[in-house]
């Protein structure tokens, strides 16, 4: 039995969002978020923040590869 | 097993998670200079727990911890927000992101300032998970902190995020959210 307790669209579409949930709790959350306007609120902007963070994924300069094996190879004859 | 066969063992299974390193790095310490000290650091001290045999199952959680321990040791003081922004100046570099198309320098900049407006739980729960690609129950290891919890700091920040910003996001489809 659902409960008001139980419905908490942040929790709902943090976890939808997650990709961790299995088929069926995942189908069962997306009919939901489609009938939600609560959840589906959430459900967007949470979409919206993840793709943002996405885009501040930076890559290590290949400099600093060679400065990091290089002090390993330091510690390695201490 | 020779010394200079652990060192090549240690940077087989270590190197490829460098990106990763330098990702949780640069959201943990405010400069780049920091960032790469601590990328640095991390490596170090990983490298003296292989040498000792303390070896994970899976190295990219076990360097992020030691990253995030040693940011809580160490950098501190670095790591706490200041009231002024004026170092993000060199924050965005946008030959350092990686996207499918160019992004705009201002962007890039708003979005590392933005960022850096987020508690510092919630911005290092958005790159555990959003950036480094661990899952919920990864980051909640990592962070020694309840799922339950990891998961409302990473709604919480990218809520935050997405209203701080104003730039146009690519929508990906209903089955890839």
């Amino acid at each position: 039995m659902r409960t008001r307790r139980q419905h908490d669209p942040e929790r709902n579409a943090v976890l939808f969002l997650s990709g961790e949930l299995r088929t069926r709790a995942r189908r069962r959350l997306e009919r939901h978020l489609l009938d939600c306007e609560d959840c589906w609120e959430e459900f967007l902007l949470g979409r919206r923040g993840k793709l943002l963070a996405e885009r501040a994924r930076e890559i290590a300069p290949s400099w600093l590869r060679e400065r990091v094996r290089a002090s390993v190879a330091t510690a390695e004859v201490e | 097993m020779s010394r200079m066969d652990e060192r090549i063992e240690f940077e087989q299974a270590t190197m490829g998670a460098m990106d990763l390193v330098y990702n949780l790095a640069r959201r943990s310490v405010p400069t780049r200079e920091d960032a790469q000290d601590l990328v640095q650091e991390t490596y170090l001290q990983a490298f003296r727990a292989w040498k000792a045999h303390r070896r994970p199952r899976k190295v990219e959680p076990w360097l992020a911890t030691i990253c995030l321990n040693l940011v809580r040791s160490r950098y501190r003081r670095l790591s706490r927000r200041p009231k002024e922004l004026p170092w993000l100046d060199e924050a965005g570099d946008p030959r350092d992101v990686l996207s499918e198309a160019d992004p705009d320098p201002d962007d890039v900049r708003a979005l590392h300032e933005a960022l850096w407006k987020l508690s510092d739980d919630q911005r290092i729960a958005i790159t555990l998970v959003d950036l480094d690609g661990f899952s919920v129950a990864e980051t909640a290891a990592i962070m020694d902190t309840p799922k339950g919890t990891v998961l409302s700091r990473l709604h919480r920040g990218r809520r935050a995020l997405a209203g701080l910003l104003e730039i146009e996001v690519m929508e990906t489809t209903d089955e890839n959210p």
